[in-house]
């Protein structure tokens, strides 16, 4: 018998395990331990965030499903990993702090032979100064809680326009180094569209506030797209979108302080701005979330598993290089630890070997660098092939190969909404394929037979199909797994 | 960057990207975007790209 422990219950963490409890027998367990009682969409955040979707369409309860499956469920937060086990047993071990089941703030060790770290992101929102829902000043899509706030504050902004008031909405990430360029990209306009829809466009002004360096950057270093006979760009396709809605971009910033209404930032030149608004929803920065690590003695071990940024590291070539020396090779393919052959780390929770963009500083030596994306089908696909690998190793035994994925082979699809409806709705849709550009084998990167940008209403119905798909999924109802991740 | 279109309701000026270089759609193009006809074949062409990359990379 084996027990298999899951840390997280998101994209990554869930997928795990369901194939897990798919693929192993009865007499071995899995374990889920996540702090959340919810499941959560979080693509479809977006709409919650402008009203358009309740919280309820896109967040289920977990223990339901954990219950039918057989998998044993814990709500709580990891809080220290004793990987070498201690000295009462040899096991590795998980301190947990449980957060629910009428447990909260009592603590538990639990047992694993194998362990999945799928926590993914801290929301970092303490980066920057007066960031965030908590500090006040500006609103948040990352969770569903934060999506249902952002789209009471964006109703009352509309409002006021109704009134005759002109209002400054600005949308971004709210930090030099954030990710999910594409979350913000989306909710830009479907405020957009919001504020068309009620008819008040043109007494609002709305900037999209990035650290991105181009337009359609999107934290990969933007794509290169075979359309019409010639070689287009992510870049110029995006521009288009934007002048056409009037929405005004401002590239390559980092928000350094944010009061109730003014936003004080940093361009790539090195220049300071602020930037007075009504309404804001900035991204934080992502991190991992701060567990601990020890030795059989119980000495801290934390920065040999994590690398400072909390992530774990794992298989990845983590030697400092310049962007101009960054190679496919760098990147992870089996996400084992660092030092233990029975931990992975999986989704945000793996430490990337360095971004996909390239890394700027602004002559004050401001670091301006999106970091990479790894959410969604990269995590779902991620945590599949871990799973797979765990199966092999209870079922064939510790020599049995790992199965691989590498963020330079996969491809994934990007549906970043424009504005919801069925019959007036769009979507830039995405294909990147992989998502980490490989210039050894192909001259752009990427491959230019899959790689693709559209924008039209099919993107707003393939995002409404996903969302109904990937929920119908997680809810591991009959044919889940047929479903690819 | 450039500053453009600093509108009276703008007390501060920003480096707003120039974008008046970037592509305008047309007429056409637009209402090609909201076509149900041309958007669902866009949509079965975009789904069978999906599904050819999945199960050509083993998902």
């Amino acid at each position: 018998m084996a027990n298999v422990v899951v840390l997280g219950a998101g994209i990554a963490g869930h997928t795990a395990a369901l194939h897990l409890r798919r693929m192993l027998g009865r007499h071995h367990t899995v374990t889920v331990v996540s702090p959340n009682s919810n499941w959560n969409w979080i693509p479809s955040n977006i709409w919650v965030g402008v009203g358009k979707m309740p919280k309820t369409k896109v967040v289920f309860p977990l223990a339901p499903v954990y219950a039918k499956k057989g998998v044993d469920y814990r709500q709580a937060k990891a809080v220290a990993i004793y990987p070498q086990g201690d000295t009462g047993d040899a096991r590795g071990a998980v301190e947990i702090q449980y957060t629910g089941q009428d447990k909260a703030g009592q603590t538990e060790k639990i047992r694993y032979d194998y362990l999945i770290n799928a926590t993914g992101p801290k929301l970092k929102f303490e980066a920057t100064e007066g960031l965030g829902p908590d500090a006040g000043n500006t609103v948040s899509v990352c969770t569903a809680d934060h999506a249902v706030e952002a789209a009471e504050k964006l109703a009352a902004t509309i409002a006021k326009l109704k009134e005759g008031q002109p209002q400054t909405l600005v949308v971004g990430t709210g930090h030099g180094t954030c990710t999910c360029e594409g979350a913000a990209f989306e909710y830009t306009f479907n405020v957009d569209h919001e504020l068309r829809e009620a008819g008040v466009r043109d007494l609002a002004t709305l900037y999209y506030l990035t650290n991105e360096a181009a337009l359609g950057d999107f934290g990969v270093g933007g794509m290169i797209f075979n359309q019409g006979g010639f070689e287009s760009t992510s870049e110029l396709w995006t521009s288009s979108l934007f002048r056409e809605r009037g929405v005004k971009p401002i590239l390559g910033t980092h928000p350094h302080k944010i009061t109730s209404s003014t936003i004080t930032y940093e361009t790539l030149d090195g220049e300071m701005h602020d930037l007075d608004y009504d309404f804001a929803m900035l991204l934080p920065p992502f991190g991992g979330h701060p567990i601990k690590a020890f030795d059989v003695e119980g000495n801290d071990i934390t920065d040999q598993v994590f690398a400072p940024s909390g992530f774990m590291k794992v298989d990845a070539d983590y030697t400092p290089k310049p962007y101009e020396e960054w190679r496919a090779d760098d990147w992870p393919k089996t996400y084992q630890s660092v030092g233990y052959d029975n931990i992975w780390a999986v989704g945000i929770a793996f430490a990337p070997p360095h971004q996909i963009s390239k890394p700027r500083k602004t002559p004050n030596g401001t670091v301006i660098a999106p970091a990479p994306p790894r959410t969604g089908m990269p995590s779902g696909l991620m945590a599949k092939i871990v799973a797979k690998t765990i199966v092999d190793r209870i079922q064939i035994g510790p020599k049995a190969v790992s199965h691989t994925v590498s963020m330079t082979e996969m491809g994934a699809v990007c549906v970043a909404s424009a504005g919801t409806g069925l019959t007036r709705g769009s979507a830039a849709a995405m294909i990147m394929d992989p998502v980490v550009p490989d210039f050894t084998k192909y001259p752009t990167g990427r491959n230019l037979a899959t790689t693709r940008g559209e924008i039209g209403l099919y993107g707003h119905w393939s995002k409404l199909m996903l969302h109904y798909l990937f929920i119908y999924k997680a809810k591991a109802l009959p044919g889940w797994q047929l479903i690819p991740e | 960057m450039t500053e453009q279109n600093i509108q009276p309701s703008e007390p501060k000026p920003q480096p707003v990207l120039d974008l008046t270089r970037a592509p305008m759609p047309n007429v056409k193009t637009l209402k090609a975007r909201y076509n149900p006809f041309s958007q669902f074949g866009r949509f079965v062409a975009f789904n069978y790209r999906i599904m050819k990359m999945v199960v050509s990379s083993g998902h």
